[in-house]
């Protein structure tokens, strides 16, 4: 995989005490790719997007996010790079005392009356009502995070990602926890969102279906749903890379048919 | 097995750290004061919730507390023939030690518990982490308005409180004790001097400064969940209780030593 890389871990390694929860990460995604992170629940796949966003430091190795070196960077000095982030957390994160509106306009409106940007209020709604409409929730927008489903509430901190643009997209286990229907509307949201913007994603999960789904399908937009890449006649490419974590280290690092050919017991047991 | 000695040890690390984390919040906090982004807004809205929302009970319990006092010191001075003593001490006493120090306690009893509980149950659902990644800081946005409300309202909740107690030992002392109350009233006002008042009013606003820290330090350290939250609740409201008395045996001895320097 050629192309700038968008986020590169240079032998990282995070212990809480003497627990060792990452040993020694070491991957880069490029600009347009989208890496899914696999592995079962425990292994510091959330702790890895936490590291890339500076929420978190590690105690070893280097982290580069857009080219900036954030290893060692201040939480002052993270803020301008982390707007070019969006994240979807797997808790939602809603900000429970404010309405959709304010959620998804949270950073416009943050940027707009104590940064420097100049957003008119007729701006800020027309963004957040085209992200909502984006996500398929725009008759949601004056109501509370209280009053939604799981699957909204999802929808919504999509919304919140997408709403500045970023050229990154962090998503933590997006679709955990929803039902198969809900599921699969969240991720043709993310494919729509790979193939129409062209942004970059780190996808952790430990659904390997959603995996394959990434890594499979591409948005049609006559049919507003997915398509098998293997009937689209344009052959288009996903650029979809599977980075499998198993206690802390990367277990396996490939695309979807180098997962599926591999002869090792533990994968073949994961595939399983 | 752990022994007793490592427990120990262990015990002794965590207290240093913790008080190493709230000084650094408390640093924090005070660096970024000025810096921006304000929140002015949120800070408005912080005075209304702690200020105004307070007001009732500390209007209630105030005057009950001047009402009692002059009951209880009343009964003393009658017995050395002395009743109209009365007022000079309720004044003081309200004015320096009882009103600053009880009204805090009750504003911490609120305001620390109520801090803790909203920051804690935002740590936990992420949803400081979300700000974080959305590029606003927690320490502008959650800790300076809620800081610099309450170190605002207290002293004028502190002023509200002592009037309202004065309120209620007059009127104990003119319908219940029988003391002249016209001789309460004025006696009570000549005795407050100028450094009686600087005591009164310097006190809350330490007491705010800590009763907000204590709350905001205990919310952003939950750990542990939804029962996490109820700790962090509990220990903020024991630790802003605990740090108000020991701290105004210091501030008073300074005080009184500042005032015995200028003259007051």
């Amino acid at each position: 995989m050629g192309g700038e890389e968008v986020i590169r871990f240079d032998q990282v390694g995070l212990a809480f005490g003497a627990h060792v929860v990452l040993g020694e990460i070491s991957f880069a995604l490029h600009r347009g790719e989208t890496l899914v992170l696999l592995g079962v629940t425990g292994t510091g796949k959330t702790l890895i997007l936490k590291l890339a966003l500076g929420l978190l430091r590690p105690d070893r190795g280097r982290i580069q996010v857009l080219g900036t070196d954030i290893t060692d960077l201040e939480e002052e000095e993270l803020f301008p790079l982390r707007e070019k982030l969006g994240i979807v957390f797997q808790e939602m994160a809603l900000f429970d005392s404010l309405s959709v509106y304010e959620n998804v306009a949270y950073r416009l409106i943050e940027e707009s009356v104590h940064g420097d940007a100049d957003v008119s209020e007729e701006e800020i709604e027309r963004r957040v009502r085209e992200c909502l409409r984006f996500v398929g929730l725009e008759d949601a927008i004056w109501k509370l995070p209280e009053e939604l489903s799981g699957g909204m509430k999802r929808r919504v901190g999509l919304a919140r990602a997408l709403v500045t643009e970023p050229p990154l997209l962090l998503y933590d286990s997006a679709t955990a926890g929803l039902d198969p229907v809900t599921a699969q509307t969240i991720l043709t949201l993310i494919i729509r969102l790979r193939d129409t913007r062209e942004v970059s994603a780190l996808f952790v999960t430990h659904r390997l279906q959603d995996a394959f789904t990434l890594a499979a399908n591409v948005y049609d937009e006559s049919s507003s749903g997915l398509k098998a890449t293997l009937s689209d006649g344009a052959g288009r490419e996903t650029d979809t890379r599977l980075l499998l974590l198993r206690e802390g280290i990367i277990f396996f690092d490939g695309s979807p048919e180098e997962l599926r050919a591999a002869r090792d017991p533990y994968l073949a047991r994961y595939f399983a | 097995m752990a022994s007793p000695v490592s427990l120990l040890n262990d015990l002794i690390k965590d207290k240093i750290f913790a008080v190493q984390e709230f000084a650094l919040l408390g640093w924090q906090a005070l660096r970024k004061l000025l810096a921006r982004p304000r929140y002015v807004a949120d800070t408005l809205e912080q005075m209304d919730l702690i200020g105004v929302g307070s007001l009732p009970i500390v209007v209630l319990a105030s005057l009950f507390i001047g009402a009692v006092l002059v009951l209880q010191i009343a009964d003393q001075f009658v017995r050395f023939g002395s009743p109209g003593l009365t007022g000079d001490v309720v004044a003081i006493g309200l004015v320096t030690e009882i009103g600053p120090v009880i009204i805090a306690l009750l504003v911490a009893g609120r305001v620390s518990s109520g801090i803790a509980s909203e920051l804690g149950s935002m740590l936990v659902s992420e949803q400081i982490d979300a700000m974080r990644a959305l590029g606003t800081d927690p320490v502008k946005k959650l800790v300076i308005p809620r800081l610099v409300a309450t170190i605002l309202t207290l002293p004028l909740l502190t002023i509200v409180g002592d009037f309202v107690g004065l309120v209620g030992g007059y009127l104990v002392a003119g319908f219940v004790v029988r003391l002249n109350p016209t001789q309460f009233w004025t006696r009570a006002y000549n005795a407050i001097e100028f450094g009686d008042g600087v005591q009164g009013l310097v006190k809350p606003f330490v007491f705010g400064f800590l009763v907000a820290l204590v709350g905001c330090y205990y919310g952003l350290t939950t750990r542990g969940g939804t029962q996490g939250v109820g700790r962090a609740t509990t220990q903020a409201v024991v630790a802003a209780s605990v740090l108000i008395l020991l701290v105004d045996f210091f501030v008073t001895k300074t005080l009184l030593w500042v005032n015995e320097m200028m003259g007051w």
